[in-house]
This record gives C-alpha cells, structure tokens and sequence, in this order.
C-alpha cells in the first residue's frame, strides 16, 4: 500500500474541526449513576436468589453467637497453644461484643506480594490478618469482623523492596505521637460505616 | 488517548505516601483509577461516579463522532458506563481502568451503529449528501464540523472508526490495533480507503487537489 502524503494532509485537514472538543450534557453523570445503581441492586438481587453457599457474604453476628464463636476458637486457639507450646495474642477479642460487623478492608497495590492488616483489634500485630488477592490484579482485601465503635488500622505491605507501612489512603487519618500515620473507620453504632455512604471510607465496607 | 488519559496526573495510591483523605469529590484526582476501582469493588458504589466524572467529556466526542450525533453518543456511552460497571471485576489491571473502559466505548459504539443502520437503511447516495455539504467550509473550524461529520457519517463504520481512531484521536496504529482488535495492516487499509473516500465526497465543495 502506498503511503501518500497528501493523504495525510487531508486527514489531517478533515479531522481538524473533528478534534473539536464534546462535553458530554450536564445530567449525564446523574443520569449513568442512576442506571449504575439500579445495575447495583439487580446483580444484589440476583445474588440474593444464590444459594447460601455461593452468596456474597454478609454477617451481622449478635452478641450471643459472638460469645459462642469466640467460646469455639478459645478452645481450638487453646488447643493448639498448647501443642505447639505458644500463647495466642488474639485469644480475649469480642468478649465484650455488643454487635460484631463484618468490615471489608481493600487496597489496591500491583506491586505487592503479601499485605497484611494491623489495627487496635488485632494489637497491631502484623501477622495476625493477612489480606488475600481477588483475582483483580493488584487488589487485596480481607474481611474481618469488629466491634461496634471507633478502630485505627493500617495496611503493611511487602514488596521488592522490603516491607511498607501504609495508611489506608481514602480513610480519615490519625498520626500518633511518633508521627506515624494510621486510618479510622467507626463502625456500627455511630452510623459512618454502610456501604456505599461514606466517600472518605474507600478502602473499607461493613456490613 | 486512553492511556494519557489514565497517565495524566493520577496519583498511585499504591505508592508508600499516601495523603489524607478528605473524601470531597474534589479530592478524587489525588486517587488512581486502581484505588477507585478497590474502592467500587469493596462496595462503594458512590465512588463510580469518580470514574464517570473522569472520562465522560473524553469518551463523549469519540461516540459523538461515531455516531454523528449527541443523542445517540449520550445512549452509548451510559450504557458502556453501565456495562462497565457490571464487569469491573473482570478488570484486569485496574490502574489502566480508562484504557478497559476505551475499549468497551468502542465496542458500545459499533454495536449501536450497527443496531441503527439496521433500524434506518440510509436511502441516501453520497451524490445527494455533497448538496448538503457546506459551500465555504473552511471559514473556521465549527463551520466545517457539520459538513465534514456529514461526510464521516457516510463512510463503513470500520472505516470511520479506524479514521477516527487514528486522525481524531491521535492514536499510532499500534495503540489502535490494540484497542480494535483489528491488525495492524487491516487498519492502514480502512484508514486509506476512508481517506479515498472523504476526498472524493468533498474534493469539489473544498476543492481539494
């Protein structure tokens, strides 16, 4: 095929007024929002008429199944403290559960290989929840059940170059006396923390 | 254009420096697609309308010129919006979100054109179009569009596609077959034939040489 160059002088001469620039009308971000949510509540209802075992999750779990969840990993925690000989860190967390929620937390980082979760509910210990891969790449969550109340977390990332503190970078902040930056996220009783109601709690949903 | 798009100015939030988050719209263009993405996928349908906001005025003149009109490209892009969203998990590489999103506005696009070709047989032959073509294009450019969109909208639309793609968009014929699907040398071909044919529709009203 030739190549002409008056070819693509005209091209260019005909695409000019073309490159004109198109706002799209002023409505159309509410109007493609309003077909997202009802996108949104059709797959909720289709996931909904699954069967139990292939649903989404979502758990609410009350006080007394707490005590009898907590109760059942005191004893399997304790069982295999003792044949291993070590003492859980985690062994006393919902005791005091009026309601639990079940919080998604989500990062998206495409260079990492493990992440893990710290917060006031896992004593900040770094190897106690660890965030699994979607599928997606680069996207990390976990979900873990909390108490009803204010907690502060933050992600540890393993990468390369070697292990990485980050605050969740669409949560509120807080910076402890030393300077480091952690996140917020309230849950339950306070009413900040349903899904999709809070802009500045990107990286976490609860239930 | 996809790809500067997403390149421009978003920062990674996978970086090791956050900043805080004041959870404003306004504050969306410190977050990468990818963080936004995390943020749908975790349950936030608000935070879509970020990546809504993000690509729509751009995304728009490609289904406007398309389609040749803004009706027609506003039903195709909400739709490639809302089709989008329902397969995001299906997103590959999140932080390249707009360039996915590109593709299925293409695709959106040919399919409605081809739907609508279907519904409206055009009876009209290029001859009766050139009538309707503007006697003094080249005054400004705004005089031109309607003409030259008129012309646009008679070409196949594999050809329209590959001239829009390459002349409008400024995409190198790579970036095009990537986005198309189409080869390399399949594109040069629609891109030449488009070419011949614009000519020959406007050569007399723009006397072209």
């Amino acid at each position: 095929m030739k190549d002409h160059s008056n070819d693509d002088e005209l091209a260019h001469r005909i695409a000019r007024p073309l490159r004109a620039s198109e706002r799209a009308d002023a409505t159309f971000e509410a109007r493609a929002m309003s077909a997202v949510y009802a996108a949104a509540r059709e797959e909720l209802v289709r996931n909904a008429a699954r069967p139990w075992w292939i649903r989404s999750r979502t758990v609410r779990i009350t006080p007394l199944a707490t005590l009898a969840l907590a109760a059942g990993l005191a004893v399997m925690v304790l069982g295999a403290a003792s044949l291993l000989n070590i003492r859980s860190p985690t062994s006393a967390v919902a005791a005091r559960a009026d309601t639990v929620h079940v919080v998604r937390f989500v990062l998206v980082n495409s260079a990492a290989k493990r992440v893990a979760l710290v917060g006031n509910f896992n004593q900040w210990q770094k190897n106690t929840t660890l965030l699994h891969g979607t599928g997606t790449a680069g996207v990390w969550t976990v979900d873990v059940p909390l108490q009803t109340g204010r907690h502060e977390y933050a992600f540890i990332v393993y990468d390369q170059n070697g292990e990485h503190w980050i605050a969740d970078p669409f949560a509120d902040q807080v910076r402890d006396d030393f300077g480091t930056e952690s996140s917020v996220i309230s849950v339950g009783a306070t009413g900040a923390e349903e899904p999709g109601a809070g802009r500045g709690r990107a990286g976490t949903t609860a239930s | 254009m996809a790809d500067k798009a997403v390149a421009k100015g978003m920062r990674d939030a996978s970086t090791s420096d956050p900043q805080p988050a004041s959870g404003s719209p306004s504050n969306v263009h410190e977050f990468s697609d990818g963080a936004i993405v995390g943020q749908i996928l975790g349950g936030d349908v608000d935070a879509y309308a970020y990546l809504v906001r993000r690509y729509q005025d751009s995304y728009f003149r490609f289904a406007t010129r398309m389609l040749g009109n803004r009706d027609d490209a506003d039903d195709a892009l909400q739709s490639a919006f809302v089709r989008a969203f329902r397969k995001l998990a299906e997103c590959r590489d999140p932080n390249r979100f707009g360039a996915w999103l590109y593709q299925i506005v293409i695709n959106e696009c040919r399919t409605f054109a081809l739907r609508r070709d279907r519904r409206e047989r055009r009876m009209v032959r290029e001859e009766g179009e050139l009538a309707e073509l503007p006697s003094d294009p080249l005054v400004n450019d705004s005089s031109e569009l309607p003409g030259v969109q008129r012309a646009l909208d008679q070409l196949d639309s594999d050809q329209r596609e590959a001239f829009i793609l390459k002349y409008v968009e400024e995409m190198s014929y790579e970036e095009m077959s990537r986005f198309t699907g189409a080869s390399v040398s399949a594109l040069k071909m629609r891109v030449k034939r488009a070419c011949d044919r614009l000519r020959r529709m406007l050569d007399q009203t723009w006397s072209l040489s």
